[in-house]
Protein backbone atom coordinates (compact mmCIF):
# COMPACT_ATOMS: atom_id res chain seq x y z
CA UNK A 1 0.00 0.00 0.00
CA UNK A 2 3.05 2.34 0.66
CA UNK A 3 4.09 1.72 -2.45
CA UNK A 4 1.65 2.20 -4.24
CA UNK A 5 1.42 5.71 -2.38
CA UNK A 6 4.54 6.48 -3.18
CA UNK A 7 3.95 5.20 -6.74
CA UNK A 8 1.24 7.87 -6.84
CA UNK A 9 3.05 10.16 -5.51
CA UNK A 10 5.70 10.30 -7.99
CA UNK A 11 3.48 10.25 -11.14
CA UNK A 12 1.55 12.91 -9.27
CA UNK A 13 4.65 14.84 -9.41
CA UNK A 14 5.81 14.24 -12.91
CA UNK A 15 2.31 14.82 -14.05
CA UNK A 16 2.16 18.20 -12.38
CA UNK A 17 5.53 19.21 -14.00
CA UNK A 18 4.64 17.80 -17.14
CA UNK A 19 1.84 20.23 -17.12
CA UNK A 20 3.81 22.92 -15.67
CA UNK A 21 6.52 22.51 -18.50
CA UNK A 22 3.62 22.41 -21.29
CA UNK A 23 1.24 25.22 -19.36
CA UNK A 24 4.05 27.61 -20.22
CA UNK A 25 2.36 30.74 -22.20
CA UNK A 26 3.77 31.59 -25.29
CA UNK A 27 5.20 34.89 -23.32
CA UNK A 28 7.14 32.90 -21.12
CA UNK A 29 8.54 31.16 -23.49
CA UNK A 30 9.50 33.79 -25.79
CA UNK A 31 10.38 35.94 -23.00
CA UNK A 32 12.77 32.70 -21.69
CA UNK A 33 14.21 32.93 -25.10
CA UNK A 34 14.64 36.84 -24.77
CA UNK A 35 16.63 36.03 -21.86
CA UNK A 36 19.13 33.75 -23.14
CA UNK A 37 18.92 35.17 -27.07
CA UNK A 38 18.47 38.77 -26.94
CA UNK A 39 21.26 40.61 -26.73
CA UNK A 40 21.43 44.25 -25.21
CA UNK A 41 25.14 45.32 -25.82
CA UNK A 42 27.95 42.96 -26.67
CA UNK A 43 31.68 42.59 -28.24
CA UNK A 44 31.73 39.44 -30.89
CA UNK A 45 34.10 38.10 -33.17
CA UNK A 46 32.62 35.89 -35.86
CA UNK A 47 32.74 34.05 -38.72
CA UNK A 48 30.49 33.91 -41.83
CA UNK A 49 31.44 31.42 -44.47
CA UNK A 50 29.31 31.97 -47.77
CA UNK A 51 28.71 28.02 -49.49
CA UNK A 52 27.60 27.95 -53.22
CA UNK A 53 27.71 25.03 -55.52
CA UNK A 54 31.21 24.21 -53.46
CA UNK A 55 32.88 27.53 -54.36
CA UNK A 56 32.95 28.85 -50.73
CA UNK A 57 33.67 32.88 -49.51
CA UNK A 58 35.05 33.44 -45.94
CA UNK A 59 34.15 36.68 -43.87
CA UNK A 60 35.48 37.30 -40.67
CA UNK A 61 34.12 40.28 -38.58
CA UNK A 62 33.91 41.97 -35.04
CA UNK A 63 31.26 43.80 -33.72
CA UNK A 64 29.37 46.32 -30.93
CA UNK A 65 26.16 45.84 -30.31
CA UNK A 66 24.28 48.56 -27.55
CA UNK A 67 20.49 48.35 -28.04
CA UNK A 68 19.73 49.92 -31.55
CA UNK A 69 23.03 50.41 -32.35
CA UNK A 70 25.62 48.23 -33.69
CA UNK A 71 28.95 48.66 -35.54
CA UNK A 72 30.48 45.95 -37.57
CA UNK A 73 33.88 45.57 -38.92
CA UNK A 74 35.24 42.98 -41.47
CA UNK A 75 38.82 41.63 -41.27
CA UNK A 76 38.90 39.08 -43.74
CA UNK A 77 41.16 39.78 -46.53
CA UNK A 78 38.96 40.34 -48.83
CA UNK A 79 36.88 43.24 -47.24
CA UNK A 80 39.40 44.29 -44.71
CA UNK A 81 38.58 47.95 -43.11
CA UNK A 82 35.18 47.65 -44.53
CA UNK A 83 32.68 48.68 -41.61
CA UNK A 84 29.03 49.12 -40.68
CA UNK A 85 27.25 51.34 -38.73
CA UNK A 86 23.65 50.80 -37.67
CA UNK A 87 22.31 54.01 -35.26
CA UNK A 88 18.24 53.14 -35.31
CA UNK A 89 16.60 52.76 -38.54
CA UNK A 90 20.76 54.61 -40.25
CA UNK A 91 23.16 52.76 -41.86
CA UNK A 92 26.31 53.43 -42.59
CA UNK A 93 29.18 52.12 -44.37
CA UNK A 94 33.10 53.23 -44.44
CA UNK A 95 34.69 52.45 -47.75
CA UNK A 96 38.41 51.65 -47.02
CA UNK A 97 40.06 53.04 -50.02
CA UNK A 98 38.56 56.40 -50.32
CA UNK A 99 38.36 56.69 -46.53
CA UNK A 100 34.88 57.79 -46.67
CA UNK A 101 31.65 57.64 -45.11
CA UNK A 102 28.49 57.32 -47.04
CA UNK A 103 25.19 56.91 -45.85
CA UNK A 104 23.19 53.84 -47.28
CA UNK A 105 19.70 54.06 -48.72
CA UNK A 106 16.57 52.05 -46.38
CA UNK A 107 15.86 49.95 -49.26
CA UNK A 108 19.35 48.70 -48.87
CA UNK A 109 18.72 47.23 -45.66
CA UNK A 110 17.01 43.88 -46.74
CA UNK A 111 19.97 42.95 -49.21
CA UNK A 112 22.19 40.16 -49.10
CA UNK A 113 25.01 41.63 -46.31
CA UNK A 114 28.25 41.11 -48.26
CA UNK A 115 27.11 38.37 -50.47
CA UNK A 116 26.06 36.34 -47.78
CA UNK A 117 22.07 34.38 -47.33
CA UNK A 118 21.69 36.92 -44.39
CA UNK A 119 19.93 40.56 -45.18
CA UNK A 120 21.88 43.72 -43.11
CA UNK A 121 17.91 43.02 -41.31
CA UNK A 122 18.78 39.52 -40.11
CA UNK A 123 22.02 40.64 -38.95
CA UNK A 124 21.01 44.07 -37.04
CA UNK A 125 17.40 43.41 -36.25
CA UNK A 126 17.91 44.17 -32.56
CA UNK A 127 14.93 44.50 -31.87
CA UNK A 128 13.27 41.54 -29.05
CA UNK A 129 10.90 39.17 -31.68
CA UNK A 130 7.91 40.23 -29.01
CA UNK A 131 7.47 43.30 -30.12
CA UNK A 132 7.56 42.73 -34.16
CA UNK A 133 5.65 39.85 -33.99
CA UNK A 134 2.43 37.96 -32.88
CA UNK A 135 3.04 34.64 -31.53
CA UNK A 136 1.21 31.43 -31.23
CA UNK A 137 2.04 28.12 -29.80
CA UNK A 138 1.04 25.26 -32.69
CA UNK A 139 2.90 22.15 -31.10
CA UNK A 140 5.45 19.96 -29.69
CA UNK A 141 7.97 18.50 -31.58
CA UNK A 142 11.21 16.44 -31.15
CA UNK A 143 14.42 18.40 -33.53
CA UNK A 144 17.33 16.21 -33.09
CA UNK A 145 16.50 14.58 -29.81
CA UNK A 146 15.76 18.08 -28.22
CA UNK A 147 11.58 18.40 -27.47
CA UNK A 148 10.85 21.67 -28.64
CA UNK A 149 7.80 24.23 -28.91
CA UNK A 150 6.91 25.18 -32.03
CA UNK A 151 5.83 28.79 -32.17
CA UNK A 152 4.37 30.76 -35.05
CA UNK A 153 4.95 34.51 -35.44
CA UNK A 154 2.76 36.84 -37.89
CA UNK A 155 4.42 40.27 -37.86
CA UNK A 156 2.73 43.35 -36.20
CA UNK A 157 1.12 45.09 -38.07
CA UNK A 158 3.10 48.58 -38.80
CA UNK A 159 6.00 47.01 -38.02
CA UNK A 160 8.94 46.94 -40.28
CA UNK A 161 10.10 43.11 -40.26
CA UNK A 162 12.41 41.62 -42.91
CA UNK A 163 9.70 38.22 -42.82
CA UNK A 164 6.00 38.33 -42.94
CA UNK A 165 5.55 35.02 -40.99
CA UNK A 166 7.92 32.62 -39.00
CA UNK A 167 7.92 29.54 -37.32
CA UNK A 168 10.31 28.36 -34.60
CA UNK A 169 11.17 25.49 -32.31
CA UNK A 170 12.17 26.63 -29.20
CA UNK A 171 14.64 23.95 -27.10
CA UNK A 172 11.80 23.31 -24.10
CA UNK A 173 14.84 22.61 -21.82
CA UNK A 174 17.76 25.66 -22.68
CA UNK A 175 14.91 27.66 -24.09
CA UNK A 176 17.35 28.50 -27.29
CA UNK A 177 15.49 28.60 -30.60
CA UNK A 178 17.19 25.39 -32.77
CA UNK A 179 15.29 25.91 -36.38
CA UNK A 180 13.57 29.14 -38.03
CA UNK A 181 11.60 29.05 -41.27
CA UNK A 182 11.25 32.45 -42.40
CA UNK A 183 8.12 33.05 -44.94
CA UNK A 184 7.15 35.99 -46.92
CA UNK A 185 3.20 37.30 -46.97
CA UNK A 186 2.19 34.84 -49.71
CA UNK A 187 2.83 31.89 -47.57
CA UNK A 188 6.66 31.20 -49.68
CA UNK A 189 9.12 29.47 -47.59
CA UNK A 190 12.54 32.03 -48.32
CA UNK A 191 14.79 30.78 -45.37
CA UNK A 192 15.33 28.06 -43.17
CA UNK A 193 18.18 28.40 -39.87
CA UNK A 194 19.21 25.50 -38.59
CA UNK A 195 21.24 25.89 -34.93
CA UNK A 196 24.14 23.31 -35.20
CA UNK A 197 25.50 24.34 -31.76
CA UNK A 198 24.32 25.71 -28.41
CA UNK A 199 26.99 27.05 -25.61
CA UNK A 200 26.45 28.58 -22.21
CA UNK A 201 28.23 31.68 -22.03
CA UNK A 202 28.03 33.60 -19.05
CA UNK A 203 24.85 31.37 -17.70
CA UNK A 204 23.08 31.98 -21.10
CA UNK A 205 22.54 29.19 -23.77
CA UNK A 206 23.60 31.06 -26.73
CA UNK A 207 23.56 30.08 -30.42
CA UNK A 208 27.00 29.75 -31.42
CA UNK A 209 26.67 28.11 -34.71
CA UNK A 210 24.03 28.58 -37.17
CA UNK A 211 23.72 27.94 -41.37
CA UNK A 212 20.87 29.65 -43.02
CA UNK A 213 19.85 28.23 -46.28
CA UNK A 214 18.18 30.14 -48.92
CA UNK A 215 14.72 28.28 -50.77
CA UNK A 216 14.99 30.67 -53.29
CA UNK A 217 18.48 29.48 -54.23
CA UNK A 218 19.99 26.35 -55.05
CA UNK A 219 22.64 25.08 -53.50
CA UNK A 220 23.50 27.65 -51.11
CA UNK A 221 23.95 28.44 -47.53
CA UNK A 222 25.64 30.63 -44.97
CA UNK A 223 27.04 29.40 -42.00
CA UNK A 224 27.26 31.54 -39.20
CA UNK A 225 29.88 30.84 -35.97
CA UNK A 226 30.51 32.97 -33.07
CA UNK A 227 34.09 32.40 -32.12
CA UNK A 228 33.68 34.56 -29.16
CA UNK A 229 31.33 36.86 -27.24
CA UNK A 230 31.38 39.14 -24.90
CA UNK A 231 27.88 39.69 -23.04
CA UNK A 232 27.74 43.40 -21.53
CA UNK A 233 31.26 44.45 -22.04
CA UNK A 234 32.48 48.05 -21.36
CA UNK A 235 31.83 49.71 -24.69
CA UNK A 236 33.91 53.21 -25.26
CA UNK A 237 31.69 56.26 -25.36
CA UNK A 238 31.93 57.21 -29.02
CA UNK A 239 32.10 54.02 -30.56
CA UNK A 240 28.55 54.21 -32.82
CA UNK A 241 29.51 57.54 -34.54
CA UNK A 242 31.13 58.51 -37.72
CA UNK A 243 33.91 59.56 -36.06
CA UNK A 244 34.66 56.32 -34.82
CA UNK A 245 33.78 54.87 -38.14
CA UNK A 246 36.45 56.61 -40.07
CA UNK B 1 66.62 51.66 -54.99
CA UNK B 2 63.05 50.81 -56.75
CA UNK B 3 64.33 47.15 -57.30
CA UNK B 4 65.00 47.15 -53.22
CA UNK B 5 61.63 48.33 -52.45
CA UNK B 6 60.04 45.65 -54.95
CA UNK B 7 62.12 43.24 -53.16
CA UNK B 8 60.89 43.89 -50.20
CA UNK B 9 57.54 44.26 -50.92
CA UNK B 10 57.70 40.70 -52.15
CA UNK B 11 59.84 39.40 -48.97
CA UNK B 12 56.60 41.05 -46.91
CA UNK B 13 54.03 39.43 -48.92
CA UNK B 14 55.96 35.60 -48.52
CA UNK B 15 56.17 36.27 -45.17
CA UNK B 16 52.77 37.95 -44.03
CA UNK B 17 51.75 35.12 -41.84
CA UNK B 18 54.40 35.48 -39.66
CA UNK B 19 54.12 39.42 -40.12
CA UNK B 20 50.85 38.82 -38.45
CA UNK B 21 52.30 37.81 -35.49
CA UNK B 22 53.90 40.42 -34.94
CA UNK B 23 50.58 42.47 -34.78
CA UNK B 24 51.53 44.05 -38.33
CA UNK B 25 49.53 43.00 -41.02
CA UNK B 26 50.37 43.14 -45.03
CA UNK B 27 47.09 42.96 -47.10
CA UNK B 28 46.43 44.01 -50.62
CA UNK B 29 45.59 42.37 -54.45
CA UNK B 30 47.54 41.07 -57.55
CA UNK B 31 45.81 42.51 -60.52
CA UNK B 32 46.31 41.26 -64.37
CA UNK B 33 44.70 43.49 -66.43
CA UNK B 34 44.37 42.51 -70.18
CA UNK B 35 42.74 45.66 -72.67
CA UNK B 36 44.65 44.90 -75.31
CA UNK B 37 47.84 44.62 -73.81
CA UNK B 38 48.73 42.44 -70.36
CA UNK B 39 49.50 44.73 -67.45
CA UNK B 40 49.94 43.24 -63.76
CA UNK B 41 49.64 45.73 -60.72
CA UNK B 42 49.99 44.71 -57.12
CA UNK B 43 48.19 46.86 -54.63
CA UNK B 44 49.86 46.56 -51.00
CA UNK B 45 48.79 47.87 -47.44
CA UNK B 46 51.03 48.17 -43.93
CA UNK B 47 48.84 47.61 -41.27
CA UNK B 48 50.87 49.04 -38.43
CA UNK B 49 48.99 48.78 -34.87
CA UNK B 50 48.15 52.04 -33.79
CA UNK B 51 50.62 53.78 -31.21
CA UNK B 52 47.68 54.79 -28.53
CA UNK B 53 45.81 57.67 -30.43
CA UNK B 54 48.31 57.68 -33.01
CA UNK B 55 48.40 55.26 -36.31
CA UNK B 56 50.86 55.04 -39.70
CA UNK B 57 49.06 53.94 -42.80
CA UNK B 58 51.08 53.17 -45.98
CA UNK B 59 49.65 51.94 -49.28
CA UNK B 60 51.09 51.68 -52.94
CA UNK B 61 50.86 50.32 -56.00
CA UNK B 62 53.03 49.22 -58.29
CA UNK B 63 52.49 49.23 -61.59
CA UNK B 64 53.81 46.38 -64.37
CA UNK B 65 56.35 45.35 -61.68
CA UNK B 66 56.72 42.33 -63.30
CA UNK B 67 57.60 43.48 -66.95
CA UNK B 68 59.19 46.21 -65.53
CA UNK B 69 62.03 44.89 -63.87
CA UNK B 70 62.49 42.38 -66.90
CA UNK B 71 62.94 45.03 -69.48
CA UNK B 72 65.81 46.16 -66.83
CA UNK B 73 63.34 50.18 -66.75
CA UNK B 74 62.45 51.00 -63.56
CA UNK B 75 59.36 50.32 -61.86
CA UNK B 76 55.93 52.71 -61.63
CA UNK B 77 55.23 53.77 -58.29
CA UNK B 78 52.63 55.45 -56.44
CA UNK B 79 52.49 56.06 -52.76
CA UNK B 80 48.37 55.97 -52.00
CA UNK B 81 48.28 56.40 -48.08
CA UNK B 82 51.40 57.24 -45.95
CA UNK B 83 49.94 59.18 -43.52
CA UNK B 84 49.85 59.56 -39.92
CA UNK B 85 46.81 59.93 -37.67
CA UNK B 86 46.93 61.33 -34.05
CA UNK B 87 43.21 61.64 -32.84
CA UNK B 88 43.40 64.36 -29.94
CA UNK B 89 39.84 64.89 -27.98
CA UNK B 90 37.61 66.66 -30.36
CA UNK B 91 40.57 66.57 -33.32
CA UNK B 92 42.02 64.08 -35.29
CA UNK B 93 44.86 64.96 -37.55
CA UNK B 94 45.83 63.54 -40.04
CA UNK B 95 49.48 64.80 -41.81
CA UNK B 96 50.68 62.92 -45.15
CA UNK B 97 49.69 61.31 -48.57
CA UNK B 98 46.07 60.54 -47.96
CA UNK B 99 42.28 60.25 -49.95
CA UNK B 100 40.47 63.31 -49.26
CA UNK B 101 37.25 62.16 -50.75
CA UNK B 102 34.01 63.73 -50.45
CA UNK B 103 31.47 61.21 -51.97
CA UNK B 104 27.72 60.87 -50.70
CA UNK B 105 26.89 57.82 -52.54
CA UNK B 106 26.11 59.05 -56.22
CA UNK B 107 27.90 58.22 -59.43
CA UNK B 108 28.91 60.99 -60.33
CA UNK B 109 30.39 63.87 -57.83
CA UNK B 110 30.42 67.88 -59.32
CA UNK B 111 31.61 69.14 -55.78
CA UNK B 112 34.05 66.81 -54.84
CA UNK B 113 37.21 67.97 -53.01
CA UNK B 114 38.70 66.84 -56.43
CA UNK B 115 37.01 67.05 -59.05
CA UNK B 116 35.82 64.31 -61.73
CA UNK B 117 33.33 61.57 -61.95
CA UNK B 118 33.96 58.55 -60.19
CA UNK B 119 32.27 55.74 -58.72
CA UNK B 120 33.39 54.61 -55.33
CA UNK B 121 34.63 51.65 -56.13
CA UNK B 122 36.68 52.57 -58.66
CA UNK B 123 40.15 53.61 -58.58
CA UNK B 124 41.35 57.02 -59.17
CA UNK B 125 44.98 58.55 -58.25
CA UNK B 126 43.86 62.09 -58.35
CA UNK B 127 41.88 61.28 -55.03
CA UNK B 128 45.32 60.35 -53.01
CA UNK B 129 46.90 63.83 -51.98
CA UNK B 130 49.72 65.52 -50.37
CA UNK B 131 47.44 67.09 -47.29
CA UNK B 132 46.96 68.22 -43.80
CA UNK B 133 43.30 66.91 -42.45
CA UNK B 134 41.66 68.38 -39.34
CA UNK B 135 38.60 66.57 -38.47
CA UNK B 136 36.33 67.79 -35.92
CA UNK B 137 33.42 65.76 -34.81
CA UNK B 138 30.23 68.21 -33.45
CA UNK B 139 27.73 64.99 -32.82
CA UNK B 140 27.32 61.29 -34.26
CA UNK B 141 26.62 61.77 -37.40
CA UNK B 142 27.88 65.89 -37.67
CA UNK B 143 31.43 67.61 -37.95
CA UNK B 144 33.97 69.94 -39.92
CA UNK B 145 36.67 68.62 -42.21
CA UNK B 146 39.45 71.18 -42.78
CA UNK B 147 42.46 70.25 -45.64
CA UNK B 148 44.87 71.97 -46.88
CA UNK B 149 46.56 70.06 -49.91
CA UNK B 150 49.90 70.71 -51.74
CA UNK B 151 49.13 69.59 -55.24
CA UNK B 152 52.56 71.02 -56.52
CA UNK B 153 54.40 69.35 -53.62
CA UNK B 154 54.62 70.15 -49.95
CA UNK B 155 55.02 73.98 -49.97
CA UNK B 156 54.66 77.17 -47.84
CA UNK B 157 53.62 79.22 -51.04
CA UNK B 158 50.17 79.85 -50.40
CA UNK B 159 48.80 80.33 -53.93
CA UNK B 160 50.24 76.89 -54.31
CA UNK B 161 48.44 75.25 -51.95
CA UNK B 162 44.60 74.12 -51.97
CA UNK B 163 42.39 74.85 -49.47
CA UNK B 164 39.15 72.81 -48.48
CA UNK B 165 36.33 73.29 -45.74
CA UNK B 166 33.28 70.17 -45.17
CA UNK B 167 30.55 70.68 -42.79
CA UNK B 168 28.36 67.31 -42.56
CA UNK B 169 25.06 67.80 -40.89
CA UNK B 170 22.55 64.82 -40.11
CA UNK B 171 18.66 66.42 -40.13
CA UNK B 172 15.77 63.57 -39.43
CA UNK B 173 17.47 60.99 -41.34
CA UNK B 174 19.10 63.40 -43.81
CA UNK B 175 22.81 63.72 -44.63
CA UNK B 176 23.60 67.50 -45.58
CA UNK B 177 26.90 68.58 -46.54
CA UNK B 178 28.28 71.97 -46.97
CA UNK B 179 31.62 72.42 -48.59
CA UNK B 180 33.97 74.88 -50.19
CA UNK B 181 37.19 74.75 -52.12
CA UNK B 182 40.04 77.52 -52.97
CA UNK B 183 41.91 75.13 -55.87
CA UNK B 184 45.67 76.33 -56.31
CA UNK B 185 46.23 79.92 -58.52
CA UNK B 186 47.61 78.31 -61.69
CA UNK B 187 44.18 76.17 -62.02
CA UNK B 188 42.59 76.43 -65.09
CA UNK B 189 38.99 76.11 -63.36
CA UNK B 190 37.29 78.80 -61.46
CA UNK B 191 39.23 79.03 -58.18
CA UNK B 192 36.68 79.05 -55.66
CA UNK B 193 33.96 76.51 -54.95
CA UNK B 194 30.83 76.19 -52.91
CA UNK B 195 29.41 72.92 -52.45
CA UNK B 196 25.60 71.59 -51.37
CA UNK B 197 24.90 67.71 -51.09
CA UNK B 198 21.75 65.68 -49.38
CA UNK B 199 21.26 62.34 -49.12
CA UNK B 200 17.89 60.20 -47.46
CA UNK B 201 15.25 58.40 -47.99
CA UNK B 202 11.54 59.11 -49.59
CA UNK B 203 9.56 55.86 -49.44
CA UNK B 204 11.23 52.56 -50.83
CA UNK B 205 14.05 54.98 -52.75
CA UNK B 206 17.29 56.60 -51.68
CA UNK B 207 17.11 60.38 -53.02
CA UNK B 208 20.47 62.59 -53.02
CA UNK B 209 21.89 65.62 -54.92
CA UNK B 210 23.81 68.21 -54.74
CA UNK B 211 24.17 71.89 -56.47
CA UNK B 212 28.10 73.38 -57.24
CA UNK B 213 28.68 77.18 -57.99
CA UNK B 214 32.27 77.37 -58.60
CA UNK B 215 33.07 81.32 -59.36
CA UNK B 216 36.63 83.57 -59.48
CA UNK B 217 37.13 87.35 -59.78
CA UNK B 218 36.60 88.81 -63.40
CA UNK B 219 35.18 85.75 -64.76
CA UNK B 220 31.74 84.18 -65.21
CA UNK B 221 30.64 82.03 -62.46
CA UNK B 222 29.28 78.40 -63.20
CA UNK B 223 26.91 76.28 -61.69
CA UNK B 224 26.53 72.39 -61.86
CA UNK B 225 23.22 70.71 -60.65
CA UNK B 226 23.16 66.93 -59.61
CA UNK B 227 19.76 65.33 -58.71
CA UNK B 228 19.55 61.10 -58.32
CA UNK B 229 17.75 58.19 -56.74
CA UNK B 230 18.61 54.49 -56.27
CA UNK B 231 16.01 51.88 -55.94
CA UNK B 232 16.02 48.20 -55.23
CA UNK B 233 13.26 45.89 -57.15
CA UNK B 234 12.94 42.82 -55.44
CA UNK B 235 13.05 39.74 -57.87
CA UNK B 236 11.22 36.37 -56.33
CA UNK B 237 11.21 38.30 -52.63
CA UNK B 238 15.01 37.31 -52.91
CA UNK B 239 17.49 38.60 -56.07
CA UNK B 240 17.43 42.47 -55.77
CA UNK B 241 18.21 44.48 -59.13
CA UNK B 242 19.83 47.68 -57.90
CA UNK B 243 19.35 50.72 -60.12
CA UNK B 244 20.63 54.60 -60.04
CA UNK B 245 19.96 57.17 -62.25
CA UNK B 246 21.26 60.99 -62.07
CA UNK B 247 20.87 63.77 -63.98
CA UNK B 248 23.71 66.07 -63.71
CA UNK B 249 23.67 69.43 -65.74
CA UNK B 250 26.93 71.32 -65.56
CA UNK B 251 27.90 74.78 -67.12
CA UNK B 252 31.21 72.96 -66.52
CA UNK B 253 32.15 72.27 -70.38
CA UNK B 254 28.38 72.65 -71.18
CA UNK B 255 27.33 69.17 -69.60
CA UNK B 256 23.99 67.58 -69.82
CA UNK B 257 24.08 63.89 -68.56
CA UNK B 258 22.15 61.06 -67.58
CA UNK B 259 23.67 58.50 -66.12
CA UNK B 260 22.11 54.86 -65.29
CA UNK B 261 23.41 52.17 -63.07
CA UNK B 262 21.73 48.67 -62.99
CA UNK B 263 23.42 45.49 -61.38
CA UNK B 264 21.89 42.05 -61.38
CA UNK B 265 23.55 39.73 -58.71
CA UNK B 266 23.06 36.32 -60.36
CA UNK B 267 24.53 33.64 -57.36
CA UNK B 268 26.50 34.86 -54.42
CA UNK B 269 29.69 34.48 -56.55
CA UNK B 270 28.38 36.63 -59.95
CA UNK B 271 26.73 39.59 -60.75
CA UNK B 272 26.22 41.08 -64.31
CA UNK B 273 25.89 45.26 -64.06
CA UNK B 274 25.17 48.21 -66.81
CA UNK B 275 26.38 51.95 -66.81
CA UNK B 276 24.73 53.86 -69.69
CA UNK B 277 25.73 57.41 -69.72
CA UNK B 278 23.82 59.84 -72.27
CA UNK B 279 24.79 63.15 -73.38
CA UNK B 280 22.08 65.23 -73.95
CA UNK B 281 24.38 68.08 -75.08
CA UNK B 282 25.97 66.17 -78.14
CA UNK B 283 23.17 62.86 -78.24
CA UNK B 284 26.19 60.73 -77.37
CA UNK B 285 26.11 57.40 -75.86
CA UNK B 286 27.99 55.13 -73.99
CA UNK B 287 27.28 51.05 -72.94
CA UNK B 288 29.52 49.82 -69.95
CA UNK B 289 28.80 46.37 -69.30
CA UNK B 290 30.21 44.26 -66.78
CA UNK B 291 29.89 40.65 -65.73
CA UNK B 292 32.43 39.84 -62.50
CA UNK B 293 32.30 36.60 -60.91
CA UNK B 294 34.72 35.03 -57.98
CA UNK B 295 36.01 31.78 -58.72
CA UNK B 296 37.22 29.06 -57.34
CA UNK B 297 40.23 29.71 -54.68
CA UNK B 298 39.07 33.16 -54.38
CA UNK B 299 40.31 34.79 -57.70
CA UNK B 300 37.92 37.70 -59.37
CA UNK B 301 36.92 37.80 -62.41
CA UNK B 302 35.62 41.20 -64.64
CA UNK B 303 34.68 41.15 -67.84
CA UNK B 304 33.42 44.44 -69.46
CA UNK B 305 33.42 46.65 -72.46
CA UNK B 306 32.85 50.46 -73.17
CA UNK B 307 30.78 50.44 -76.07
CA UNK B 308 29.97 54.18 -77.75
CA UNK B 309 28.48 55.01 -81.27
CA UNK B 310 30.45 55.72 -84.20
CA UNK B 311 33.58 54.13 -82.22
CA UNK B 312 35.27 50.96 -81.87
CA UNK B 313 34.39 48.97 -78.72
CA UNK B 314 36.89 49.14 -76.06
CA UNK B 315 36.91 45.94 -74.07
CA UNK B 316 38.73 44.80 -70.91
CA UNK B 317 39.12 41.45 -68.33
CA UNK B 318 40.98 41.86 -64.78
CA UNK B 319 41.75 39.01 -62.74
CA UNK B 320 42.06 40.02 -59.15
CA UNK B 321 43.40 37.92 -56.13
CA UNK B 322 42.87 39.69 -52.10
CA UNK B 323 45.43 38.82 -49.59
Amino acid sequence: MRKLTLLLVCLLTLALFGLQASALTVEEIIAKVDANQYVKSARAEAEMIITNAGRKITKTMVSFVDDDNSLTTFTNPRDRGTRFLKRGDDLWMFFPDAEENVKISGHMLSQGMMGSDFSYQDMMESDKLTELYNFTLIGEEELEGRPCYVLEGIAVEGQEVSYYRRKLWIDQDRFTGLKEELYAQSGRLLKVLNVTQVKQIDGRWYPVESVMENKLRKNTKTEFIVKSIEFDPEIPPGTFTLENLR
Amino acid sequence: MMRRLILTTMILVMFSSSVQALALEVGGELIVNFDGQIKEGLELELFLPPLGNSEVRYAFTLDRPLQDLLAGEDVTYFAKKLYIKHRFPGLHLTLGRQPVSWSFGSLLNPVDYTLGAETLDQENASKYTDALEAFIPLNWNSSLTLVSSFPAGFTTDLDQMKWGARARIGVKGYDLTVNYVQEEKRTLIPRQRLGLTFKGDVGDFGVYGAVGHQFATGIDSINSYLLGADYSYNLNYDTKIHMQLEYLVSELGDQELIVGGIGYPIDDFSEVSMITTVSLANGSTVLIPRYQITLPRGVDLAIGGSFTANKNPEGFLRLSYPF
